[in-house]
């Protein structure tokens, strides 16, 4: 059961980062839509557990395998540290849209990590900027719908 | 409170152990030449497994009982004609839109020894590269040039996958390469995203340069034209030129791409 359960969730953590990745090759606007970077602070600062450790890990190992040029296991370590870090800011501070948009803007800072370090500071600061703001917006409604439904 | 904080730090135990472990792959796989990277893909085809089968498109109707009346008989075979007949329709555009591709591409290249292969956009990775359409299965090599329908270079494959490749496009973070001009001068092209920058590596004797070219000397397989520079501002220092241009166009599932190889 724990198998299935493990390797079900990764699927569906792959598949969104699939669904990422061909949202943002349509937009064209200098911003991105991370809708799995925003799962990842949604399970960071809401359903933070340890079991979940192995799924972030597979579909970092999928993604890095099928996606990426870079080493095996960068974008892993980059999903896993976004968990732990949108987990310990939440759990530190108080939960205000404030701290979840700060959160979401380090976040999104270490998921861009290969391009800071490779482009300079004019190629992605605006799109960076941009992008907080789109994405602090989806994850405050996600929450919010989500919160109502429950 | 100490036992509090222990908690709170002990919690992330189990996800410092799993980063370790990514570190460790990266490590493995950087002495490894990427073998470890590549393990994955070379086993499983991904593109080709993601294809809608034929028969999901196709209508099922003609499964249908023959014992119902001629009239529900007549309605479902007539149904059936023009489920076919969209298919065909959407095959015949697909072609049309390839011959025209094609056609745009003759007019536009003078190598005529190669074969081109059509190939695709098939999404955009985190680090904006493209992933195309093609790969081992079509024999696509790293290097390998990607050339567009008028017949400028787009970029060249930076990595192949069973069916599917990596291509380095002038946006990439990895995009780096090496071209001609019309006297022969070597040029190093390089990109920060937004902008190309060309720089010459010899020093030059003409006041302008301008279109520039892949060659066979650096492993290219034919001459293609890559950017024309003459309508840009060129700076000379010390007799070497440097050209920056700014990215305007960017590649869409629309783009016509081709890769040459040799028959």
């Amino acid at each position: 059961m724990k198998v299935i359960r493990s390797t079900s969730i990764s699927t569906f953590l792959f598949i969104l980062c699939l669904v990422e990745n061909y949202l943002n090759t349509f937009i064209t606007l200098d911003f991105g839509v991370y809708i799995f970077l925003i799962f990842l602070v949604y399970i960071g600062s809401e359903v933070f557990s340890q079991n979940l450790v192995l799924p972030i890990f597979l579909s970092g190992i999928l993604y890095d395998s099928f996606f990426s040029t870079y080493y095996l296991g960068l974008y892993t370590a980059i999903f896993l540290v976004v968990v732990v870090l949108s987990n310990f800011i939440v759990s530190r501070y108080s939960r205000t849209n404030v701290i979840y948009i700060i959160t979401i803007s380090l976040s999104l800072l270490i998921y861009k990590i290969p391009i800071i370090v490779e482009f300079n500071i004019d190629y992605w600061l605006a799109s960076y900027f941009t992008s907080i703001f789109v994405n602090s917006f989806i994850f405050l409604s996600f929450k919010r719908v989500f919160r109502i439904n429950v | 409170m100490q036992n509090f904080q222990i908690v709170g730090v002990r919690k992330y135990v189990v996800y410092f152990l799993f980063i370790f472990l990514s570190g460790l792959l990266s490590v493995v796989d950087y002495f490894s030449n990427k073998t470890l990277s590549n393990f994955i893909p070379d086993q499983v085809s991904l593109i080709s497994n993601f294809q809608i089968p034929e028969r999901f498109l196709q209508n099922e109707f003609s499964n249908l009982s023959s014992s119902r009346a001629d009239l529900v008989a007549e309605n479902i075979r007539l149904k059936e004609e023009l489920t076919n007949l969209r298919i065909l329709y959407v095959e015949n555009l697909e072609l049309q839109e390839n011959i025209d591709s094609y056609e745009d591409l003759i007019k536009n290249i003078s190598d005529f020894e190669l074969t081109y292969y059509a190939t695709s956009l098939i999404l955009k990775n985190s680090t904006d590269e493209y992933l195309i359409s093609g790969g081992r299965d079509y024999n696509f090599e790293p290097g390998d040039l990607v050339i567009n329908e008028t017949g400028y270079i787009v970029g060249y494959l930076g990595e192949v996958f069973n069916d599917y490749s990596i291509l380095e496009s002038f946006n990439s973070t990895n995009f780096n390469f090496r071209a001609i001009d019309e006297n022969n001068n070597v040029f190093e092209v390089s990109s920060n995203g937004k902008e190309l920058i060309f720089s010459s590596l010899d020093s030059m004797l003409n006041s302008k340069v301008k279109i520039l070219f892949s060659d066979i000397t650096f492993g290219h397989i034919s001459k293609y034209p890559l950017f024309d520079l003459e309508p840009y501002e060129q700076t000379k220092f010390n007799n070497k030129f440097t050209v920056i241009v700014p990215i305007e166009e960017t590649l869409t599932f629309q783009s016509k791409l081709f890769i040459p190889k040799s028959k």
